[in-house]
């Protein structure tokens, strides 16, 4: 009995949790899509005579040190922080997606140069590398998403890799290349449909990470630079211990933000590796 | 190890060479440069009228003999400045390794012996939190509760080198540790759960011996070599991580070493850092398969 109860709590919570993260995530989605659309928000205009005031009617969460909404910066920045995790997300997924098939496809001394390289760059710590290059590029909202690309497809690329060197001994692909199919065809027709599933999960968990990175480093002041809002950078912009202490609605709200939507994602991923890809129990 | 060592090495040089100004440049010595005839006498002696690749060796040259180059601001050499800041990040990062230790596996353990419960679920979304929620945000938040609510610890800096300091180091250490409590924990669940499936576990049992010795010095024992490996993989992440944590609570370090440099657009600094922290997480790695094989006996090289 004891056993059947414990079953149950452990599809309740998988199933729960994962729910509640969809809800959660597609909530704040429609949120920062439409919201600009039915209410007036300003999250450019400044007011000096408005600083740091608190929540009142006007504005919901008060307005922050250049007497901007902050509920209006929280929308717009939702709209920025979550494009910049997606788009990253895709640039790495691409990156590491390519780089691990033609690894694992073509072995040899091509898998060799190609796997040294990702251990060289994850050898770096991700924040180190992409600061030094921002510190040469510059920060801005598309280098925030380039760097973050170029230099988190590591993991992608060693998953891909691995998944090939099993796929691509299996009949299918063997009787794909009888049958003379080109290798860009067995490729991306046979071989990578066949392990899409981890990849979705891996993309699914990278977005949520892709998003913290975006969050930390906009808050450094090197990803998306102000007047742009993004959840990170409104944090940025309240750093100082005056503002900590006496101006909450400034800091609080983009710091529930990032980690609700990271959470969500998160339970979501958990999901799908449950579903997807049953043999990978990792953490 | 050796050509991963090298290709950080060429990665290093290859965005160094993107930065403004000549890395091999900045290796010279600031205060021999005093006209413009001299300097040019310099790049001669030094071969820097070479073409990209002889100027990679002579680099690598300098930075076998500990030649880092020399700031842009404050023309110190770069290793003497990273070796002054490297103490506090070191202390605190330790301290991080150890609260998420201390904190990471015990939980871990019990969400493994009771795997399934409302005990093991709430862990479990505890450890979701951890892994969402940004370190620096958990920073801000204490300082907010533990500085300046209650007034129980500084909320930045590090102190004076004494015992003392412990109290400035909590705070940023619980913030850097914070997301690897949760990374532990997961890790130390699935490695037991792993283990307890084991055949010497059942025979531990049949022996008669207490459920506490078989969990404690059967079980963990062995799950603590894929707990040691992933607490040394960390290892970047606590680098990484330091970085922002000493922004926020400017701890002088060489993470906030590097921010400053940034922001004065000080190349040889952080490219000084950023191959210092390379390679000491390539020595951590390599440390790691050390340790390996000294906490599992089976294993050797």
């Amino acid at each position: 009995m004891n056993k059947y109860k414990n079953r149950f709590w452990h599809n309740f919570r998988k199933h729960k949790l994962a729910l509640l993260g969809i809800t959660i995530i597609s909530l704040l989605i429609i949120i920062v899509i439409f919201a600009p659309l039915f209410f007036p928000l300003e999250p450019y205009k400044t007011d000096i005579f408005n600083r740091g005031a608190s929540p009142n009617s006007e504005n919901l969460l008060g307005t922050d040190m250049a007497g901007r909404d902050v509920l209006s910066r929280l929308i717009y920045g939702g709209r920025i922080s979550l494009s910049v995790g997606l788009v990253s997300v895709s640039i790495y997924l691409t990156i590491g997606i390519i780089l691990g098939i033609i690894s694992g496809y073509f072995g040899g001394i091509v898998d060799n140069v190609i796997q040294r390289f990702t251990e060289i760059v994850m050898t770096f710590p991700v924040i180190i590398l992409i600061i030094t290059i921002v510190s040469v590029v510059g920060p801005s909202i598309y280098n925030t998403m380039i760097v973050i690309g170029l230099t988190r497809w590591t993991n992608i690329c060693r998953l891909v890799r691995g998944e090939v060197l099993a796929v691509k001994e299996r009949e299918f692909v063997m009787s794909a290349r009888a049958l003379g199919s080109k290798t860009f065809r067995i490729l991306f027709r046979h071989i990578l449909p066949n392990i899409i599933a981890p990849i979705i999960v891996a993309g699914t968990m990278g977005l949520a990470s892709a998003i913290l990175l975006e969050a930390g480093l906009s808050f450094l002041g090197l990803g998306v630079p102000v007047p742009v809002p993004s959840w990170g950078n409104i944090l940025y912009q309240a750093r100082g211990l005056t503002t900590l202490e006496s101006r909450p609605w400034l800091w609080l709200p983009p710091g529930i933000l990032i980690g609700l939507s990271v959470i969500s994602i998160n339970f979501i991923g958990d999901a799908l590796r449950d579903a997807l890809d049953p043999k990978s129990k990792k953490g | 190890m050796i050509p991963v060592l090298i290709g950080i090495t060429i990665l290093t040089f290859v965005i160094i060479n993107l930065a403004p100004g000549d890395p091999v440049d900045a290796m010279i010595d600031p205060s021999t440069m005093t006209s413009a005839a001299n300097i040019e006498a310099l790049k001669e002696k030094f071969g820097l009228n070479q073409p990209v690749y002889i100027r990679y060796f002579i680099w690598l040259k300098e930075l076998m003999k500990g030649n880092l180059g020399y700031s842009y601001r404050t023309n110190e050499p770069v290793l003497e400045r990273i070796i002054r800041r490297i103490g506090p990040t070191v202390q605190f990062a330790g301290l991080s390794v150890i609260i998420a230790i201390i904190i990471g596996i015990p939980l871990g353990v019990i969400s493994a012996i009771k795997q399934y419960t409302l005990t093991d679920y709430s862990l479990t979304v505890f450890a979701f939190l951890g892994i969402s929620i940004p370190g620096f945000f958990v920073g801000l938040l204490s300082i907010y509760i533990f500085s300046l609510k209650i007034d129980l610890l500084p909320p930045y800096g590090i102190g004076p080198a004494t015992l003392e300091r412990l109290k400035f180091l909590i705070l940023p250490a619980f913030a850097l540790g914070w997301a690897r409590i949760s990374v532990y924990l997961r890790y130390t669940r699935s490695s037991m759960l792993e283990v307890m499936n084991c055949d010497y576990i059942t025979t531990a049992r049949s022996k008669g011996l207490k459920e506490r010795t078989v969990i404690f010095k059967h079980a963990l024992r062995n799950a603590m070599i894929t707990i040691v490996t992933i607490i040394s993989l960390q290892l970047k992440a606590v680098f990484g991580g330091s970085i922002i944590i000493e922004t926020v609570f400017a701890i002088p370090g060489i993470g906030l070493l590097a921010m400053t440099a940034v922001t004065q657009r000080d190349y040889p600094v952080i490219m000084g850092v950023s191959l210092v922290i390379a390679i000491i997480v390539l020595l951590s790695n390599l440390l790691a398969d050390i340790c390996y094989a000294i906490v599992d006996p089976r294993i050797r090289y």
